[in-house]
């Protein structure tokens, strides 16, 4: 048996092993896999839809502006759960599930649709509460114009009030002074009686029965016109009317009867008393005549005859009646009693004189009556008056207390209003807060109940007796309130419903998501336990047929094989020492010893043609490595070729100026001599020659300037490189120092130079190499990267990178390289701005300066109008060493 | 899901439109225009067929049309609901043809289904007029107005030619006729109204919610408080300026005035006369004087002794000192009456010298007929302002000052101003101070309605129970006329009998005042018609 079927049967029993259990192990971990990634879908949706629920929770609880964020949250949950379910759904592996995703995802989407419904309830809901604010306040401030309102009528009332007070006052004062008007009227009447009746009893008694004067009616006179006045100013002053009441004149007439009556009076005395003397002369007359007259003086007259006599006897018998008859001015209209005394011619005298003063005192007593007459009439007048004046002013007097009645009781009732009104707000508030309880706990029975009270409000509010305007915003107030309300409490119905059913949705969807995890991951485990065992049973079998099988078949190679790796083992040493056994066996071991000691022959013959050729071979490497360092020369060479060319180009223009410039002003010179020799010199001539000298000499220290720069930056490159030493310094003070040293520049410019730097960092090196750089950089920027009067921000920036390393960043926000340009700015005169006398050596310099000088790197990006950035990496403590690393770097730019 | 993001945040952004709608909102309704009206009592009723008052009138004019119209100076003009009218040369027959498309209100009971016809004006008449109508009884069934002004011996027969023709037939050519359908017991109410009532059996609903053609329709009633008013959309005429009308019952002139005052109303009516020139003064009231076509009187009961005794109604009359009392009781806004009918009215007797002030001839008087010790009598006076007296308690304070001073004793008695009307109507009271307010400018309306034999019964308007046949000759003369030079001649004959017989003691002819606030526009003091059609109000 050859040594391959041997090994086929040894290794093809655990390889078909193998390869059955393989098949199997991949198919179950396929479907495991697949089972698994079921899993944690359904692990996904199980906690996407406990996610969309906490939000929605949420979306209930945070105030109404903070709900579309809950709303977005719910949105974007249960979009990836419905994802994750329509995933689930095309997983093959879901086929005997798909009856409970299909549920899934139909419960999921009635759930989303319950949310929208949800959201624009609450949406509802949220206005309809935000209404009610709205109502409420506008109550609030309706009560509020109410009591001012109401303050203003009271104010109203009370000026009311006081002017009816104030017109109770007047209408007192005219009663008043009418009464005493009227006393005053009566009190004279009473003295004028007594005076009149006086005259028949002698004196008038005034009270206490002292006679009355003169004086005395002068007194009650002026009481009375001093009352009628007051009374006709307290008319004047509070009665339009006035004219009607004629107080004063009433008065006036009155007192000019009492004057009147007065004057008849005292005529009347005085005709009484001459009445009596007449009478007793008459009286006497008679008894003179009768002789009966015992006084002497009438002696003498009695000297009448006895007839005479005798008729005077008989008259002095009607004496008595003559006394009373002219006491009672009657006395001529009884002549018969008198006629005796006619008879009579001593008599005939004092009769007549009897006769006149009868007659006298007749007419004084009818002018007394007359003027009786004309008091009583001028006090009636002023009784009418007082008594008019004072129906008038008592039933006025009435009105308006009738009147304050009223307005006090209205007051009273507008304080009650305005009271209830109060209460009104009182309970609108207090419903209010119940009503911002219930939505708060979305009490929906409660808040009906609320609508319910508010109705009551509403009723209470209609029966206030308030003003009609106020009472119907007041009442529309209330209405659209309890409306809101209702359909508040409508919402918070619609809402608990809906939350009834989103949670039983939710904790189905819930509860299916987690059967299908635990579900899916009970198959995968199952999966995996089932690879598990066919793995440990495969590989049992296989191991102890392989094994049998190995051992039998080991035996039978490893002989042949040994011996003949002792036979190739001693060849070894000399592969020409000698043959190998076994090479006439016709198995593989036969083929085997014949391949070796062919191959030990080879090896030996080709040993000795290797030595040879490697003593070639170490020939041509010599000859090598010299050619390449003649090429490393050679382009050595032509790059200072090329940057000679460069600067002998540039210093060729300006000095290419100045030369022509010299050469020009060496003309004029010239043409200036051949003038002056010649005596022609005009001095517009000169002026002329001066102007163009002038320039030209610009010119000249312009170029040559130029030139001289070019020259210093040049060497720059190439020379100084080694200038300056080596010492340990901090790089933020120096950094700041280079920035002050270089602030003529920038600051010139208008621009802003900052030194970003950590404080620690410390380097080993040569600082005026870092101040070259900077500073070229720092010129850049300034020359190229902004336009006229644009100012800058220049940035330079350190950090210390590890331990060892500093990276530089030196940044502007100028107009920035062009992209085509970013990878020719460190090439020398490399530039765009010839024109303007730029060099193109600036940005070589610090490429050289960084990499042979810091041994760093330096790399440049740049975005056009937004700036520049150049980085540079450099070791902070300098050494040769570093010069190795630097020169591996195959390009000038690190992009 | 972007959809429902969408249509929530469009539902939120409605919501912000219906917040933002509502903040906006109470301006709007400020923008409502309300006039507030402070009258002076309850109406007693809203059917102007059981009324007389003024009260009852003014509440019940903005809800009610008539055939015809009574301008402001008291002529009869064809702008009410009969576009047109014609009169048979026997002054007999008139035909009136109605406007069409005139809506009635609704209320919450009823929503008419046809605009006016003929029926509503027949059933306007003989709800009144015939005892065995349907509706004759509902109601207080009293129609004294209707009576009173003769109507039911007056009319033979009230006919529908076609639905917007109507024909009444009267039994004699009666003058002032026209006038009467001007006034509000004849204001047209609906038929359509009054059957459907009927079929529902609440045919007491048809006086308290009342349904009309006016400007402005009821919206609510409440006693003592208020009657508020909404302007009708469909009103023939045009909308109204305002949009809500509300009668705030304010029985005290004081607290009248105070609520003109501060804003609460912006009409009032009766100021009081003491307070006009106040009144004038304040920038933001203006007031309206009008002549109030009317008289105030007492009316002594003829029927009952002693005021049966011409002597004894004369020295009563001698007794008072009316100038007095008209200056006190009425300041300026009245003058001393000595006719039944007002100075302005056509046929106004002027050359009728009143009774003068003189107590003693009273008093002669007095023991002439033989009540030399005196007697006492019962004065009843109007608790309320009216009109034509504004404060009445005074007024009969002031006669009682008056006659006490001649012997005769007066006991002042009041009623509630609904009771008062109706008492005052019974014929017992001694003497009644009352008033009257022409509602057609008709003389007819003063001297017959007042005045006239029929007048003479329980709830009829003849207070002082007086019927003369020579009187009652020449109004009846005057009425059957349309001669307006015979019929001056008829009245002022009647004039002369009524200052010799004395059936009332006028008192006076007063002027109506109305007070408002500055920004009411378009008012006018029409005192026939005051249906605040065409006012508005500036917002302030």
């Amino acid at each position: 048996m050859r040594i391959r079927s041997r090994i086929a049967v040894v290794g093809g029993v655990p390889v078909m092993v193998a390869a059955v259990i393989a098949v199997a192990g991949g198919l179950l971990l396929a479907r495991s896999e697949r089972v698994y990634e079921s899993a944690v879908l359904a692990g996904s949706v199980y906690r996407d839809v406990l996610a969309a629920t906490a939000a929605r929770i949420d979306y209930l609880q945070v105030a109404p502006a903070d709900r579309a964020s809950r709303a977005d949250r719910f949105e974007s949950m249960s979009d990836s759960a419905a994802a994750e379910l329509r995933q689930l759904d095309k997983a093959g592996s879901a086929n005997t599930h798909r009856a409970e995703v299909e549920r899934a995802t139909a419960v999921l989407a009635r759930y989303v649709d319950q949310m929208r419904s949800f959201i624009q309830v609450t949406a509802a809901n949220d206005s309809a509460v935000a209404d009610m604010g709205l109502h409420a306040s506008t109550l609030m401030a309706l009560t509020d114009r109410a009591r001012e309102r109401q303050h203003a009528a009271n104010v109203d009332s009370l000026g009311s009030l006081t002017e009816a007070d104030q017109r109770l006052r007047d209408s007192r004062d005219v009663v008043d002074s009418a009464h005493e008007l009227r006393e005053a009227m009566l009190d004279l009447q009473r003295a004028e009686a007594q005076h009149v009746a006086a005259l028949g009893f002698g004196v008038g008694l005034f009270g206490s029965g002292r006679p009355l004067t003169l004086a005395d009616f002068h007194i009650a006179i002026d009481r009375l016109i001093g009352t009628a006045d007051r009374l006709q100013s307290a008319l004047d002053r509070t009665d339009p009317l006035v004219d009607r009441y004629p107080a004063k004149q009433s008065a006036a007439r009155y007192a000019a009867t009492v004057d009147g009556l007065q004057a008849a009076v005292t005529q009347l005395r005085a005709a009484q008393a001459e009445r009596d003397a007449a009478l007793s002369r008459f009286e006497a007359a008679v008894q003179a005549a009768a002789g009966l007259g015992g006084d002497d003086a009438e002696r003498p007259a009695i000297s009448s005859p006895l007839g005479e006599r005798m008729l005077a006897e008989q008259a002095i018998r009607t004496l008595p009646v003559v006394r009373a008859l002219v006491l009672t001015g009657t006395l001529n209209r009884q002549p018969d009693v008198t006629f005796l005394s006619s008879m009579l011619p001593s008599l005939r005298a004092p009769l007549d004189g009897l006769y006149r003063v009868q007659a006298r005192a007749a007419a004084a007593q009818q002018a007394l009556e007359a003027a009786q007459r004309a008091g009583a009439e001028a006090a009636s007048a002023i009784e009418a008056l007082t008594a008019r004046i004072l129906m008038v002013k008592a039933t006025g007097y009435t009105a308006i207390q009738d009147e304050v009645v009223q307005l006090i009781a209205y007051a009273i009732q507008a304080n009650d209003t305005e009271q209830e009104t109060q209460n009104v707000a009182v309970v609108a508030l207090r419903l209010g807060r119940r009503a911002a309880d219930a939505v708060a706990v979305r009490d929906a029975e409660e808040a009906d109940r609320i609508v319910a009270d508010a109705g009551a409000l509403l009723e209470t509010v209609r029966g206030l007796p308030m003003s009609p305007l106020l009472q119907d915003e007041v009442l529309s107030a209330i209405r659209n309130w309890r409306d809101s309300l209702r359909r508040t409490a409508e919402g918070l119905r619609r809402l608990n419903q809906l939350l009834i059913t989103m949670d039983r949705d939710a904790g189905a969807l819930v509860e299916t998501a987690r059967q299908l995890d635990e579900t899916f991951r009970d198959e995968a485990a199952r999966i995996g336990e089932l690879l598990t065992r066919i793995l440990v049973i495969g590989a049992t079998i296989g191991l102890l047929l392989g094994g049998g099988a190995a051992a039998v078949v080991a035996r039978s190679i490893s002989r042949p094989v040994l011996r003949l790796q002792k036979q190739m083992t001693r060849l070894a040493e000399d592969p020409l020492a000698g043959p190998i056994d076994g090479t006439r066996r016709q198995d593989e071991f036969g083929a085997m010893a014949r391949a070796a000691a062919f191959f030990i022959r080879e090896i030996g013959l080709r040993e000795q043609a290797a030595r040879q050729a490697k003593d070639r071979a170490d020939r041509a490497l010599e000859d090598l490595r010299r050619t390449q360092a003649d090429l490393i020369q050679a382009e050595k060479m032509a790059s200072l070729g090329g940057l000679v060319a460069g600067v002998a180009h540039e210093i060729n223009t300006p000095l290419g100026n100045a030369l022509m410039g010299a050469t020009h002003l060496e003309d004029r010179l010239a043409i200036l001599a051949r003038q002056a020799g010649g005596s022609n010199l005009r001095r517009s001539d000169f002026a002329e020659f001066q102007e163009t000298a002038d320039e030209i000499a610009r010119l000249l220290v312009l170029n040559l300037q130029q030139a001289c720069e070019l020259v210093q930056s040049f060497k720059q490159v190439a020379a100084d490189q080694t200038s300056g030493e080596e010492r340990l310094f901090l790089l933020k003070p120096y950094l700041e120092d280079l920035a002050t040293s270089l602030s003529p520049s920038w600051r010139r410019a208008g621009h802003s130079l900052r030194v970003d730097c950590s404080e620690t960092i410390e380097i080993d090196g040569f600082p005026g190499v870092l101040a070259q750089i900077l500073t070229n950089l720092v010129m850049n920027s300034i020359t190229h990267a902004y336009r006229e009067g644009q100012r800058g921000q220049l940035l330079i920036a350190a950090a210390a990178q590890g331990a060892d390393m500093v990276t530089l960043v030196y940044s502007d926000d100028g107009r920035g390289i062009a992209p085509a340009d970013l990878g020719r700015v460190f090439d020398p005169f490399f530039t765009t701005r010839r024109g303007a006398g730029s060099t193109g050596l600036g940005l070589h310099i610090v490429y050289n300066l960084v990499v042979n000088r810091l041994g760093g790197k330096i790399a440049v990006d740049s975005l056009p109008d937004r700036g520049v950035r150049f980085t540079i990496r450099f070791p902070r403590r300098f050494a040769t060493d570093n010069m190795t690393l630097v020169a591996a770097v195959p390009s000038p730019q690190e992009q | 899901m972007p959809l429902p993001l969408k249509r929530l945040t469009g539902s939120l952004a409605r919501g912000a439109a219906v917040l933002f709608g509502l903040a906006t909102m109470p301006g709007a309704a400020l923008a409502e225009k309300s006039l507030v009206y402070c009258t002076e009592g309850n109406p007693q009723s809203f059917n102007a067929q059981f009324s007389t008052s003024g009260t009852t009138v003014n509440a019940v004019t903005p809800l009610f049309n008539n055939l015809v119209e009574m301008a402001a100076d008291g002529q009869i003009t064809g702008s009410g609901l009969a576009e047109s009218y014609t009169i048979s040369a026997d002054g007999l027959i008139y035909d009136f043809h109605l406007r069409r498309n005139v809506n009635f209100h609704s209320n919450d009971l009823f929503t008419p289904s046809r605009p006016l016809n003929a029926d509503d004006v027949l059933f306007t008449f003989e709800r009144q007029w015939h005892a065995d109508h349907p509706y004759h009884n509902v109601g207080p069934a009293t129609y004294d107005y209707f009576r009173d002004m003769g109507l039911p011996t007056l009319l033979k027969s009230v006919e529908k030619l076609d639905d917007h023709t109507v024909r009444i037939t009267l039994d004699h050519p009666e003058a002032p006729f026209l006038a009467d359908l001007a006034m509000p017991f004849l204001s047209i109410q609906s038929a359509e109204y009054a059957n459907f009532l009927l079929k529902s059996g609440r045919q007491t609903s048809f006086d308290e919610m009342p349904i009309g053609t006016g400007p402005f329709r009821l919206v609510s009633y409440q006693k003592d408080v208020a009657i508020r008013y909404k302007a009708f959309d469909g009103y023939w005429r045009g909308r109204q300026p305002l949009d809500n009308l509300i009668y705030s019952i304010t029985p005290n002139i004081a607290v009248r005035l105070n609520k003109l005052r501060s804003g609460e109303c912006h009409v009032m009516i009766f100021p009081n006369p003491a307070e006009l020139g106040n009144i004038e003064k304040d920038p933001n009231l203006v007031l309206e004087r009008q002549d109030g076509r009317n008289v105030a009187y007492m009316a002594l009961n003829t029927q009952k002794p002693p005021l049966d005794d011409v002597r004894v109604r004369r020295a009563i009359t001698l007794a008072i000192d009316k100038r007095t009392l008209v200056d006190a009781v009425y300041q300026n806004g009245g003058m001393p009456a000595k006719n039944p009918i007002p100075p302005g009215m056509w046929s106004y007797n002027d050359s009728i010298e009143d009774h003068p002030f003189d107590p003693a001839e009273a008093r002669r008087l007095l023991v002439e007929a033989g009540h030399a010790e005196g007697f006492t009598l019962d004065l009843w006076y109007p608790p309320v302002t009216r009109p034509y007296l504004p404060n009445g308690k005074r007024a009969a304070e002031m006669i009682r000052e008056n006659l006490e001073r001649v012997g005769i004793k007066l006991t002042l008695k009041t009623e509630s101003w609904g009771n008062y009307r109706r008492q005052v109507t019974q014929g017992e009271q001694d003497m009644v101070l009352y008033g009257w307010t022409g509602d057609n400018g008709d003389p007819d309306n003063f001297l017959y309605f007042l005045l006239n034999c029929g007048a003479v019964r329980p709830g009829g308007a003849n207070i002082a129970r007086w019927c003369n046949p020579d009187f009652e000759e020449q109004i009846t003369k005057a009425k059957v006329t349309s001669d307006v030079s015979r019929r001056t001649a008829h009245y002022r004959t009647a004039q002369q009998i009524f200052h010799q017989e004395v059936p009332w003691f006028p008192i006076a002819n007063s002027i109506i005042v109305v007070a408002h606030r500055k920004e009411v526009k378009n008012y006018t003091n029409n005192i026939f018609n005051q249906d605040f059609s065409g006012v508005d109000i500036e917002a302030r």
